[in-house]
């Protein structure tokens, strides 16, 4: 398919595939020149090609400017296939179902933490389980329990005192996405998920203290709740064993469904059923599932970060003012109604590392925010910087309403290992006024800033795109990772 | 002769494995895995148990056996030292020597997700088995 590829650019944001061999629509990626240069040397634009190849894509298959090289499908791919004649793939959800982010606000201002930091962040490291096996000892969940966290996600753990009902209204989908089927899911993924609730995990996952650095719409940063110099926290985890198990668990079954339903896979791991099948539903329901554990496990986070600031500051949490901003998805498959053509068409949204960004008016937004449109996380690497965006209705009309979701790896693992040999990456952040606690031993040296792309110039494509629109930026003071 | 080499790969890490039999692949893929999580502080003989595993030989049985021993991971914290096994028409049967994971003698460097289909290639080369697998950090 390669030889044939022909790229010319739209504008200054945004490059186009031209539909060729297999490929049913074009392939549209958000990128200034400056970001398509790095994307020369990796695969990417290749997976963005095998996702137009498959049935019943509608538009394009779109990549935000955050894309790299993934599995399957390119991370940061946005990809909507028709509910009548397209097909749900769990290789363009990922194994880490409804992995995604959480920004909760304070009353707090950075500059009263000062030396404090310290003292937040290893609480935060002994109050919120993150490393191998480790859990909290409080809680043990049977398999019916888990049936119910899959049923309810966010308010099965309100309802036993973890946060409050007015959390849920800030978070994508209420905290619950509809049609989770705990008999969809395995045994195996029950026992995986068990001791895994409430837990942070390795990799890029993280819980970060951070302070609001620039705010750049100072109407919408208000609405949000956000204001210069005031403290904020950063989860970023999702639904840990139980999402991996089920990912495979699907990946087995698509396997075969794809042979069975005669589709034409570039990669094997683009594996998928149409969505309509039996076995399209099933998944959509076990995926379901996994994603309201995801929400579960960030609710309990967040009241675990509460009780934190309690004991340290020594006042309520609402008191200190910390309440959820909102809590975005970033790999998911959603079922969502979007104007094609000038006909509202029901489509099946895939986003593997990408963010839902809908636009003012919306009507699953909460009502506190619907007349500016939804509140968009992006976590950069832990020495740089977060951002804050707001979804926008150029997004609905683009992109599936979607934009980007981090910074985009830059470096492979080893490559930043090599690259951080020698050095002492967490007295380095320290001089940078960050304070860094990991389980994992590698953890530090492959998460280092320089591995990946300035999240400031990803956000810059989307804005300048019109995809969505800056709000505030967030700039790290300490953080634990798993 | 190498058991296993690591390829780069942008979000994830990629590993070729060898081995001059199929039991032989299977139990350096295995090593493979377990090398990228943990990493001994000195390698000592006791504490080693001994697990059965029966898996349906449905798919690619490398990728399904080393997910298996992801969730052997995940639920017991039981790592891979050492294996046998033999696999016929319906099923792969091993018997998996290894230890549990335990602060003060193991270090854990990153966790392993899954074992992914992407561009997995098993191919038999002369008198030798290589697989190329991509694993999900």
């Amino acid at each position: 398919m390669e030889e044939k590829r022909e790229i010319k650019r739209i504008d200054e944001n945004r490059i186009i595939i031209e539909k060729h061999g297999k490929m049913n629509v074009d392939g549209i990626v958000y990128v200034d020149e400056e970001l398509f240069r790095a994307l020369s040397k990796d695969e990417s634009l290749k997976q963005v090609e095998n996702v137009a190849c498959l049935p019943g894509i509608v538009g394009a298959s779109y990549a935000m400017p955050d894309i790299h090289w993934g599995y399957g499908f390119p991370i940061g791919g946005v990809a909507a296939f028709s509910v009548e004649e397209g097909i749900v793939s769990p290789g363009g959800v990922g194994y880490d179902i409804n992995c995604g982010v959480r920004l909760l606000r304070s009353d707090i201002e950075a500059k009263d933490v000062g030396e404090r930091i310290r003292e937040i962040v290893d609480m935060l490291f002994s109050n919120i389980p993150s490393g191998v096996g480790s859990h909290r000892k409080d809680f043990k969940l049977s398999k019916e329990d888990l049936k119910k966290v899959a049923r309810e996600g966010a308010k099965w753990a309100v309802d036993r005192g973890y946060g409050k009902k007015e959390d849920l209204q800030r978070i994508e989908d209420g905290g619950i996405i509809a049609g989770a089927d705990p008999e969809t899911i395995s045994d195996k993924a029950y026992e995986r998920g068990r001791d895994q609730l409430g837990t942070v995990g390795s990799g890029n996952h993280f819980v970060e203290v951070g302070y609001v650095k620039e705010i750049y719409d100072e109407r919408i940063a208000s609405a949000y709740g956000l204001f210069l110099g005031q403290l904020t926290i950063l989860i970023h985890t999702g639904s840990r064993g139980f999402g991996y198990q089920i990912c495979d668990d699907y990946i087995k079954e698509m396997l075969k469904a794809s042979e069975k339903y005669g589709i034409y896979l570039p990669d094997r791991q683009l594996c998928c059923a149409p969505v309509k099948s039996e076995e399209g539903r099933r998944y959509l329901s076990a995926m379901a599932g996994a994603a309201n554990y995801a929400f579960a496990n960030r609710q309990m986070i967040t009241h675990w970060v509460r009780e934190t600031f309690e004991q340290i500051f020594g006042q309520s949490s609402e008191k200190l003012g910390l309440e959820v901003v909102y809590d975005v998805c970033h790999n998911i498959a959603k079922i969502e109604t979007h104007r094609v053509g000038g006909k509202d068409v029901k489509v099946c949204v895939h986003r593997k590392g990408a963010t839902r960004a809908f636009g003012p008016k919306e009507k699953l937004l909460p009502e506190k925010y619907r007349e500016f449109g939804q509140p968009v996380i992006i976590p950069g690497d832990m020495g740089r910087a977060s951002f804050v965006l707001c979804g926008t209705q150029k997004a609905m009309e683009e992109t599936f309403g979607s934009t980007c979701h981090g910074a985009g790896r830059l470096m492979s693992r080893n490559e930043a290992i090599r690259s951080a040999k020698g050095r002492q990456i967490k007295k380095e952040l320290e001089e940078k006024g960050i304070y860094v606690r990991a389980a994992t031993k590698d953890t530090l040296l492959e998460e280092i800033p320089d591995a990946y792309k300035d999240v400031s110039s990803v956000v810059k494509v989307v804005h300048n795109a019109g995809i969505s629109k800056l709000v505030a930026k967030i700039v790290p003071l300490g953080c634990i990772k798993g | 002769m190498e058991r296993f080499t690591f390829f780069d790969h942008e979000a994830d890490i990629g590993v070729e494995v060898y081995g001059k039999s199929i039991e032989e692949l299977f139990k350096n893929a295995a090593l493979a895995l377990f090398s990228i999580m943990i990493e001994e502080k000195e390698k000592r003989p006791e504490g080693i148990e001994r697990k059965e595993i029966e898996i349906e030989k449905d798919g690619e049985v490398l990728i399904s056996f080393l997910n298996e021993l992801l969730f052997l991971w995940e639920t017991e914290g039981f790592f891979v030292t050492d294996l046998s096994m033999r696999i016929d028409e319906e099923r792969l049967r091993a018997t998996l020597f290894g230890k549990r994971f335990d602060p003060s003698s193991h270090v854990l460097k990153k966790e392993v997700k899954a074992a992914t289909y992407h561009n997995f290639e098993l191919k038999k080369k002369e008198d030798l088995f290589i697989a190329r697998l991509v694993f999900d950090i």
